[in-house]
């Protein structure tokens, strides 16, 4: 597989959402936003990203109903998802979804797009 | 003013009660005194009665089972017999069944009777007050849960709420110092690494109160398993080695063999020797850090000591450095600041692991920041 891979952004934090796609738009992705897990659904109905930005604490649909409207039968999502939060108390959360990865806000640059570059080559390989 | 009505007194014989209430006449409280059943019942609900004195004896209904319908509608009113019977199983009766505070048996001796009451009296109030501190004191209990729930509730919204706008000052420096968003200058380059510092700092110190909070709050969950602290060690000591190195410092590990595997948590364990051997790397100008362990099975522990041939520690200095929030003056350091709360958490985490910690140094000879963890048996529940 060649060409350019999507990333479905979905960030309520605008500067950070922007902030987010300049990184990943430098590294030669491209990337889609939304400001919502609502957005993001409907962003879905056109595209199909290769990985899932997601924030957590959102208006209108929060990170964990985005997931779960995701997820197929099994429980498992139709797209990678990176969850990319400010939240504290991730560890409970996290157990309950099955995601590529995460990262805690504020991030490194690198940490970011070493995992994004890591799923997307999974993916890629399966 | 008319006297507060306090006691009341009950007894089917006129006499004795024309002769109650002249005996009480001079008393500081009022009392009630009547032959009426009825009148009784009609005083109790409307007066402030705290002593209810009843005969043994009366046509209407005994005075056990009289005293016994006070118990069930004032639970709180002291009950006293009155009774001509010096009859062992009626006093039974009435402890059992009537819970009577105490007998006065007839004919009365006036002092007696009197200083009786005021007993009655006084152990109303006593219990009253009792009650109305542990009333006060579960209230306050309740609030203070309450408070506590909302300051870890408080505390992680916050941490939340800084770390959003953090996040996005962040990934803006960051994205322009890697001049992922084109070029930049030394100068530029400089005065964004000195913000970025700060971030960081900030980011730290966001992370280190939370940890610390979930900490007090026994809600930080330890992860104990068998772990090796020498795996531990050799992993702390690569990841500062080039820190280090960039200073012109050694970092040597010198570890005792005879140590065996022990539970503890390898994460917390990581960050208690990040923090000691960053601490050390930061205060030494010349020479390095030793890294010692030694195994005291016999004493039921291990000892891990991270010695550093830094300036030393004034003793006037030692008993703050495990303290919030106390960075000592006597240390000079041109690195960015530590938060002020590392120390406090490295001991959080060693006493949770039943462990100790604690520091051993003289000005000009360096110090030695030893801890101790127990072979599993004294570890603490999580």
């Amino acid at each position: 597989m060649s060409g350019p891979k999507t990333i479905l952004l979905i960030d309520d934090e605008i500067d950070m959402q922007q902030l987010t796609k300049i990184t990943l738009k430098a590294r030669g992705y491209i990337v889609e936003t939304a400001n919502n897990g609502l957005e993001g659904l409907s962003k879905l109905e056109t595209l199909k990203p290769d990985l899932i930005i997601l924030d957590m604490n959102m208006p209108k649909l929060g990170g964990l109903g985005f997931y779960q409207k995701i997820c197929n039968g099994q429980g498992h999502p139709l797209y990678p998802v990176l969850v990319l939060t400010a939240r504290a108390n991730l560890e409970q959360l996290l157990v309950q979804m099955n995601i590529d990865g995460f990262i805690a806000k504020p991030f490194e640059i690198d940490e970011l797009l070493r995992k994004v570059d890591a799923i997307i080559e999974k993916k890629v390989k399966t | 003013m008319p006297k507060e009505i306090q006691v009341l007194f009950i007894d089917d014989e006129e006499s004795i009660i024309d002769g109650v209430k002249r005996l009480f006449m001079p008393e500081a409280y009022g009392i009630f005194a009547t032959t009426s059943m009825g009148k009784a019942r009609e005083a109790l609900g409307k007066e402030k009665i705290k002593v209810v004195v009843s005969d043994y004896r009366m046509p209407e209904i005994s005075g056990i089972k009289f005293l016994r319908e006070v118990m069930g509608k004032y639970p709180d009113v002291v009950k006293v017999l009155f009774t001509g019977y010096t009859d062992f199983s009626a006093a039974e009766e009435a402890i059992n069944v009537g819970k009577v505070y105490r007998f006065i048996s007839k004919p009365w001796k006036t002092k007696e009777l009197l200083s009786t009451i005021r007993q009655c009296i006084e152990h109303y109030d006593l219990m009253m007050k009792a009650r109305s501190h542990d009333e006060e004191l579960e209230s306050a209990n309740k609030k203070l849960k309450a408070m506590y729930e909302m300051q870890k509730e408080f505390t992680s919204t916050v941490s939340h709420e800084l770390r959003t706008p953090l996040a996005s000052i962040k990934t803006a420096i960051d994205l322009v110092n890697k001049g992922i968003v084109g070029e930049i200058n030394k100068e530029q380059e400089e005065v964004l690494g000195r913000a970025q510092n700060n971030v960081d700092r900030l980011k730290r110190l966001i992370d280190d109160i939370l940890d610390l909070t979930k900490m007090e709050s026994g809600k930080l969950q330890l992860n104990f398993m068998m772990n090796d602290i020498h795996q531990v060690i050799g992993e702390v000591a690569k990841a500062q080695k080039d820190v280090a190195k960039s200073r012109g410092l050694f970092i040597k590990t010198e570890l005792d063999a005879l140590v065996p595997k022990i539970l503890f948590d390898s994460d917390r364990i990581i960050q208690v020797l990040n923090n000691l051997l960053g601490n050390a790397i930061k205060f030494t100008k010349q020479g390095g850090v030793i890294i010692t362990t030694q195994d005291k099975s016999k004493e039921n522990h291990i000892v891990v000591s991270i010695k550093d041939t830094g300036k030393g520690i004034a003793e006037k200095d030692l008993s703050k450095l495990f303290q919030k929030f106390q960075q000592i003056e006597s240390v000079e350091t041109n690195e960015e600041g530590g938060t002020g709360l590392g120390l406090v958490i490295c001991k959080e985490i060693i006493s949770r692991h039943g462990g100790k910690i604690w520091v051993e140094s003289k000005p000009g000879e360096g110090s030695t920041f030893k801890f101790i963890l127990p072979l599993q048996e004294r570890r603490l529940p999580s």
